[in-house]
């Protein structure tokens, strides 16, 4: 049984896999993985970050209440548009993930996105924008794969 | 300076460029791989002779091989090179 944190992720790169500019180039884990080709753009990359877990009950097995920071990051590559590229990709992935659940059992919220960070130094523009979610859900300290 | 360009030049060259319509150079092409925020990439980049800018300008288009880059930067060296980089058309 995976890790709760698994199957939520594999459940927005469900949720974020045929949008209109980003298509099938959805991917996991992938910023630190390899580089991303000029083939693979423009691309979303699915991550998630840091975790604060609070315990909701006294005795064991405690009920862990958990907010988790998801991560949708665009990337693009282009000569011009870059900005409207990444707001294009910013409204396709708030209207994937705004119903406000990423399943029955954990709830999903925009939290932040980041300033879009263009850099120009390679042989074509590259920008990326990430957008921070934050899910909510919970499961019992000795099953962490459950959501409850 | 400017012979021992020529013979840099003569020597070290490894692709023409053309500019504008016609005009032809020699010119040392380089395009070294790069990562840019996690993308893979490259940065062309030509080194010529500083006489054979002619009127090149940031933005102009010219071509290598088969391959069309716009000009992004023209960095002379103060020796009579310069450092021309560019940016792939497609």
């Amino acid at each position: 049984m995976p890790h709760a944190r698994e199957t939520l992720r594999n459940a927005a790169l469900t949720l974020l896999t045929g949008l209109g500019t980003t298509g099938a180039r959805v991917y996991a884990d992938r910023p630190q993985a390899r580089p991303l080709l000029a083939s693979e753009l423009p691309a979303l990359m699915v991550t998630t970050g840091s975790e604060t877990v609070e315990q909701s009950t006294i005795h064991g097995p405690a009920l862990l209440q958990r907010e988790l920071e998801l991560q949708v990051i665009g990337v693009v590559r282009a000569l011009t548009g870059l900005d409207d590229t990444l707001d294009d990709i910013a409204l396709e992935v708030e209207t994937a993930l705004g119903g406000g659940t990423l399943s029955t059992l954990a709830d999903v919220a925009l939290a932040a996105i980041d300033e879009p960070v263009i850099d120009g130094s390679g042989d074509m523009p590259v920008a990326r924008q990430v957008m921070r979610y934050r899910v909510t859900y919970a499961t019992a300290a000795n099953v962490p794969g459950t959501l409850i | 300076m400017a012979a021992v360009n020529a013979a840099v030049v003569s020597g070290l060259a490894n692709a023409e460029v053309v500019i504008g319509a016609s005009s032809r150079a020699r010119v040392l092409f380089d395009r070294a791989y790069v990562d840019v925020l996690g993308v893979a990439s490259t940065t062309p980049a030509m080194r010529m002779n500083e006489c054979d800018l002619g009127g090149l300008q940031n933005g102009d288009l010219v071509a290598i091989g088969a391959d069309d880059f716009r000009v992004i930067s023209i960095e002379p060296d103060g020796a009579g090179m310069a450092l021309v980089r560019l940016e792939v058309q497609s």
